[in-house]
């Protein structure tokens, strides 16, 4: 469905709030009929702050890492504030590691409030499906 | 409250190194039922190397991410306190494998002392479904309705892993 989309870039810069790491490299978004797509990608760098620690003999890219970059693409997306309120279902299905390329797939509605619910799909630069994300983030952080 | 497991003692129990070893101290623990660990946040912690001056108090908060980490390796630890004190050997990884029903009703700052009190819920083989709560002094910041976690032999983690030990490393990204 998003492939009909037009998607366009989103500046990534310094993001404004506290982050282990900046968790994308590019984010694309685009307006469906009742939803907002987005698109995000992250290579995963051995040198990335965090991850000498995460394995010291193997790096592997956190799971929680993953709702990291989710949260940073819809953030720099809507620019503006979105910070995680609810994780309802998180899977994660395969690992990344270093050299590896994360490419995520969001949908994001309008929810209860001023919350978004988010629906995504993280994939390995190998197609393999990495995760599995349903959240809901709250824009009014007041 | 005395310390039953000092920050040494958990660097030895969870293959997690710095600056990813994200619990201070454990203390309570009532072996494969319930645990409480500590977790002190301070500014000066690799997350808010980049925070900009002058921005809003809330950007300050710590990132749910780390914090999620943070009480996923005081219910390993818990675990792991179920099976003996058997310390993750060098050849196996810990791997969180799914999150549901988790909500995050507060935030917390630098300075503040995160108290994860985690529950074993259920073990089936390898996996294991904790449930619990992340306290803030008296103030409740997030419930967790489960997490699962997995222990797995890093050689079953991928072959792709040990393709990439072989070369084809650019340079420079070594850790």
């Amino acid at each position: 469905v998003s492939d009909a989309l037009s998607m366009r870039s989103v500046p990534v810069g310094d993001l404004p709030f506290a982050a282990p790491l900046r968790a994308v490299d590019e984010v694309r978004v685009g307006q469906a009929a009742d939803s907002l797509v987005v698109h995000a990608s992250k290579r995963i760098e051995a040198g990335d702050p965090y991850l000498e620690g995460h394995f010291p003999s193997l790096v592997i890219y956190p799971g929680v890492f993953i709702v990291e970059t989710l949260r940073q693409a819809i953030a720099l997306a809507l620019d503006g504030p979105a910070e995680i309120a609810r994780l309802r279902s998180v899977r994660f299905l395969a690992p990344l590691f270093a050299d590896d390329t994360l490419t995520l797939e969001a949908v994001v509605r309008q929810g209860a409030g001023a919350a978004l619910d988010v629906d995504a799909r993280c994939h390995r630069g190998d197609g393999r499906l990495a995760a599995r994300l349903r959240l809901e983030l709250e824009t009014d952080l007041g | 409250l005395s310390i039953l497991l000092d920050h040494a003692a958990i660097r030895s129990l969870l293959p997690q190194g710095h600056p990813m070893s994200l619990v201070d101290r454990i203390v309570a623990l009532d072996p494969g039922v319930s645990i409480l660990g500590l977790k002190a946040i301070t500014g000066s912690e690799p997350c808010y190397r980049r925070l900009p001056a002058g921005g809003r108090r809330e950007h300050a908060a710590y990132p749910v991410s780390l914090m999620l980490e943070s009480f996923g390796q005081t219910a390993a630890i818990l675990w792991l306190g179920g099976m003996g004190s058997a310390p993750v050997r060098d050849d196996h990884v810990l791997m969180l494998v799914a999150v549901r029903d988790c909500t995050i009703e507060g935030r917390a700052f630098p300075g503040d002392v995160l108290r994860h009190v985690a529950r074993l819920d259920q073990v089936v083989g390898d996996n294991v479904f904790v449930e619990g709560e992340i306290l803030v002094d008296d103030r409740r910041v997030a419930t967790i309705g489960s997490m699962m976690a997995v222990m797995r032999p890093r050689t079953v983690l991928s072959e792709r892993a040990s393709a990439q030990d072989v070369g084809n490393r650019p340079e420079g990204s070594a850790p």
